[in-house]
């Protein structure tokens, strides 16, 4: 008699047993998601650098507005919380331990690199997704698993600008001149590395600080050296001024440099004649797409950040896009939305497609644009060599 | 080289005028008002609220920021003289440092950050000799400076309210004794300060563009271009602007373009090793 | 003493904080706070006591923080960066003193901003040494026979203990003949001579002195927080740290380290206010030298059983 309710309750036992182990196994293919599921921002929106920060924000919390009106996530809206980094990188590494503590599914930051290299170590204990447009080319040779850069970064620039120069332009005595900051002159020495290899010595190297009005002398310089071309790094602010310089001291040169060139910013303060004929290669800009939906959303943007979107604001834009596919598909698991974006591959954005290489890096494809008047005009894409 | 020479020139003489508006200040009230590239910031914002927004013919729109200008030095008077009369120089330094933060701040929130540009009074080609260019708002910067220079000297010398200000300067003490309406005169010099980095500014915006941070770096080389000359020292100022402004320019271009700001403190220090009063000198000794 | 019971309470307050706050924010924040605090005890002697404005000492603890950091990154072991920084900071504070003892207030001034400029740009621009402007990371953190603090709270307690010997060390100074020699110079100089203050001397010692402290603080910040760039140690925070003194109240100890945590935390908690931050910042800088130029601590002065060292 015993035996026999032995053997039932074993039986019934194992039965229970194999149901839930059943379900288990079915869960936990999809983590379940909290009702808000948390994002984390920092940026400068103060200081010196807010000019571009900003953009990030604007991005970010473009998609995720749009994404909330029209339900959220599987149900579950998104919650951004943006910290302010300010201009230090001590204030930056500040501003992500506030966003840490507040324990969020995905961490996004800014294109500012020295706040990245400040703010990567904290992400990578909190061990949480970290998705960057950090332009300089180490942030992605930090060795951390879980960073990834949504954006083209300087080391591309400095090989695609002075091949398109060298090939494309034909030109070869190119001058150039950045913004004595971390961009600017990480740039350069790329830029520097790239004509090495190519054959081609710059004719002068010159830089401004980020806060000079005056860059006739490194102007001068350049065109007393005999260029024939100048390669120009730099933000809308300063980049406007060495256009107009260039232009008030009729020194004429093929001009290519970054997207700062055909910025909005820039263009709003330029002749028509100043701005003529300047290329610029970078991440892709939505003024001058054909797609009628992407420049009604680029007017969206601008009226309600009153900034021009650009493209950093793209950038953020799909990358919160990128994250709800992913986590639509693999559910509120860091790990495995780390994973996930370690095997993007053909994740079509809004003007073009990422792909995860094995550094982090998946923004593979920029664009090449000439100014017609003071109108960007796109030439066409430019892809890495080697996507 | 020639061309090095022309912007050296037009740079040197923003920073004169700033230093001008900074020194008669100083003569008057023994202040170095550290804000006072935040109030060529405000110059060039107004002149483009009035001339762009507003869309006020270009004389107007400058004579109505100089107004503005003029009671901005007085509301700054206000603020920043009365409270701080007898206090040690550098708690007014580092009130005057305070101003500069919370009017460059002010400024951001109102206009933002993106720069906008004025056009400048005068239009017309540049004129071009010997591989050099000049533009028609070089010259009208040059012109301006001679012609606020000469309106300077003569207010201070040939009329009754300059030598009011130099008595002042002198003791103000005394000046009061002797029944000389000090508060008005103060706040005179105040505004007078005011306008001519307001002139600066205008003159600026054209050329540079105008954004809220632009004051900093300008008002740090009008101190230093004070310190060259002498403290006081107005035609020092000028001469020392001047000069600044061709240092800079030429160590860009044959020395190196990355220490372009070094220049002007490294040249500071050397005159102020061998010489502690400044190229020309001092124009009132300072107490002990 | 006769603050004996203020002090003990602020002591056990600041030992029992990471108990009470344990997340990593609030105690790294807290870290930066300390180390800020030990720069403004250096800035005091010589703006404090002796009445020489300096906004160099920005540059003092940025040029401690890079001396460690390309150090340690060298391989040199960690126990010589605190001595390596010192002489650094103390060579260049005689670089930069020594010239400048002739000068006036305004002069000065201009001449410790130009320092503090120059020291950046050479930061900037000699990447291969000083990382340019990406900065140095992954600095190797402190280590003394292979013995190290691990995680936020240890830092905190060492930090502590460090500011604590750094606020005794200077209060014994200021007992001392030097320090009455510093207050006698800066009340008045004609008269310290006349007293047999040789002002010259006391002057660059106080000047060095404190730069050696923004020196070791600038060794800690970056053997603990292990990544430095130029925009920590730019003009921009000389002004900072300058505010930080007067606001906490000049000349005196505890002063220092009210407007060294007070001035470090309040952008953080007031970072709502955006842009308005700096307005009000500013403002109120304004209302604390107009209002009471001894800073807070003269406010706390006012209670008479919590009067703070002067």
């Amino acid at each position: 008699m015993l035996r026999e309710y032995l053997k039932i309750t074993m039986a019934g036992a194992g039965l229970f047993c194999l149901t839930v182990g059943f379900n288990r196994a079915a869960n936990a293919d999809i983590a379940a998601c909290p009702t808000t599921i948390s994002f984390g921002l920092t940026t400068p929106l103060t200081g010196g650098l807010a000019l571009l920060g900003t953009q990030a924000r604007n991005g970010a919390e473009f998609a995720v507005d749009e994404i909330n009106a029209a339900g959220g996530i599987t149900g579950k809206k998104i919650a951004l919380a943006t910290e302010d980094t300010g201009a230090s990188s001590t204030d930056a590494l500040n501003a992500m331990n506030r966003i840490i503590d507040g324990k969020p599914l995905v961490i996004m930051s800014s294109m500012i690199s020295p706040h990245v290299f400040a703010q990567t170590e904290s992400v990578n204990k909190a061990e949480t997704p970290f998705v960057v447009a950090a332009t300089n080319a180490k942030v992605t040779a930090q060795g951390s698993k879980w960073l990834f850069r949504n954006h083209a970064h300087d080391g591309q620039l400095a090989d695609l600008i002075p091949e398109y120069l060298v090939k494309s332009l034909k030109k070869t005595k190119p001058g150039i001149l950045v913004v004595a900051d971390d961009y600017g002159l990480g740039a350069s020495k790329g830029i520097q590395a790239a004509l090495a290899k190519l054959n081609v010595t710059p004719v002068a190297m010159a830089s401004y600080a980020p806060s000079d009005k005056d860059m006739s002398a490194q102007l001068l310089e350049i065109k007393d050296k005999g260029a024939d071309s100048l390669i120009l790094f730099g933000r809308p602010s300063d980049i406007t001024l060495v256009l107009k310089q260039m232009g008030d001291l009729g020194i004429k040169l093929t001009t290519i440099g970054n997207t700062s060139i055909v910025a909005q910013t820039t263009l709003n303060n330029l002749s028509a004649a100043e701005a003529d004929g300047n290329y610029a290669i970078g991440g892709m800009i939505p003024q001058t797409a054909t797609d009628p939906k992407i420049l009604d959303w680029a007017k969206r943007v601008q009226d309600k950040y009153k900034v021009p979107a650009d493209n950093f604001t793209v950038a953020y834009y799909d990358s919160v896009y990128m994250l709800k596919s992913i986590i639509e598909k693999v559910g509120c698991d860091k790990p495995a939305i780390r994973d996930a974006l370690a095997a993007t591959k053909e994740w079509k954005g809004m003007l073009i497609s990422y792909q995860a290489d094995a550094n982090g890096d998946m923004a593979h494809t920029l664009g090449i644009y000439r100014n017609k008047g003071k109108v960007p005009e796109f030439i066409g894409p430019i892809k890495e060599s080697g996507f | 080289m020639g061309q090095l020479v022309v912007n050296g020139l037009a740079l040197g003489s923003i920073y004169a005028l700033v230093a001008l508006g900074l020194l008669l200040i100083f003569n008057t009230v023994q202040i170095v008002n550290f804000a006072q590239g935040q109030l060529l910031m405000l110059g060039a914002f107004i002149g483009i609220s009035g001339a762009v927004k507003h869309e006020l013919p270009m004389a107007l729109a400058w004579a109505s920021t100089m107004l503005a200008m003029a009671l901005i030095g007085i509301v700054f008077m206000v603020l920043v003289y009365f409270p701080l009369r007898g206090r040690p120089p550098f708690l007014v330094i580092l009130t005057t440092i305070a101003m500069g933060i919370v009017l460059e701040n002010i400024a951001l929130i109102l206009w933002g950050p993106l720069p906008v540009s004025l056009p400048s009074p005068v239009r017309g080609p540049p004129l071009r000799f010997a591989g050099v260019v000049i533009s028609m708002h070089q010259l009208f910067i040059f012109g301006t400076l001679a012609v606020i220079l000469l309106l300077q000297y003569l207010m201070l010398t040939k009329t009754r309210f300059g030598v009011l200000m130099q008595a002042t300067a002198q003791d103000l003490h005394t000046a009061r004794l002797v029944g000389i309406p000090v508060n008005r005169t103060i706040a005179v010099a105040f505004a007078l300060g005011a306008m001519l980095s307001g002139v600066a500014g205008l003159l600026v915006a054209p050329i540079f563009l105008a954004e809220p941070t632009m004051g900093g770096s300008l008002g740090l080389k009008a101190f230093v271009v004070s310190v060259i000359g002498g403290f006081g020292n107005l035609p020092g100022a000028v001469i020392g602007g001047l000069f600044l402004g061709l240092i800079e320019t030429f160590g860009a271009r044959y020395i190196s373009s990355n220490f372009r700001d070094a220049y002007a403190f490294i040249v500071m220090i050397a005159v102020l090793v061998a010489w502690p009063r400044g190229l020309f000198g001092e124009k009132s000794s300072e107490k002990v | 003493m006769k603050y004996h019971f203020p002090l003990v309470l602020c002591i056990v307050i600041a030992l029992l904080i990471p108990v009470i706050a344990r997340d990593g924010y609030i105690i790294q924040l807290l870290n930066i706070a300390i180390l800020n605090a030990i720069v403004v005890l250096g800035l005091n002697f010589a703006t404090g006591w002796v009445g020489q404005i300096n906004f160099g000492q920005a540059a003092f603890y940025g040029l401690g923080a890079y001396t460690t950091a390309i150090a340690t990154k060298a391989g040199l072991p960690w126990i010589t960066t605190p001595f390596l920084s010192a002489i650094v900071v103390m060579a260049a504070s005689l670089v930069l003193g020594l010239p400048t003892l002739r000068l006036r207030t305004y002069y000065l001034a201009m001449t410790t901003i130009g320092f503090g400029e120059i020291v950046r740009l050479v930061i900037v621009h000699w990447e291969p040494v000083t990382g340019g402007t990406s900065g140095l990371r992954a600095i190797p953190g402190i280590s003394v026979l292979g013995v190290g603090p691990d995680g936020q709270v240890q830092h905190y307690y060492l930090l502590i203990v460090v500011l604590a010997l750094a606020a005794l060390v200077a209060a014994r100074i200021r007992r001392s003949t030097l320090g009455r020699a510093m207050i006698a110079t800066k009340d008045s100089e004609i008269a310290a001579e006349q007293s047999g203050v040789d002002t010259t001397r006391t002057k660059l010692f106080a000047f060095t002195i404190g730069a050696v402290y923004a020196g070791i603080a600038g060794c800690l910040y970056a053997s603990s927080i292990r990544f430095i760039s130029p925009d920590s140690f730019s003009g921009t925070q000389a002004i900072l740290l300058m505010t930080m003194l007067i606001v906490g109240g000049m000349g005196s100890i505890p002063g220092c380290i009210i407007g060294a945590v007070g001035l470090t935390v309040l952008p953080e908690a007031l970072r709502f206010l955006g842009q308005w931050y700096l307005v009000l910042y500013g403002f109120g800088v304004i209302a604390v030298i107009v209002l009471a130029p001894g800073g807070l601590a003269s406010l706390a002065a006012r209670w008479p059983r919590w009067a703070g060292a002067r």
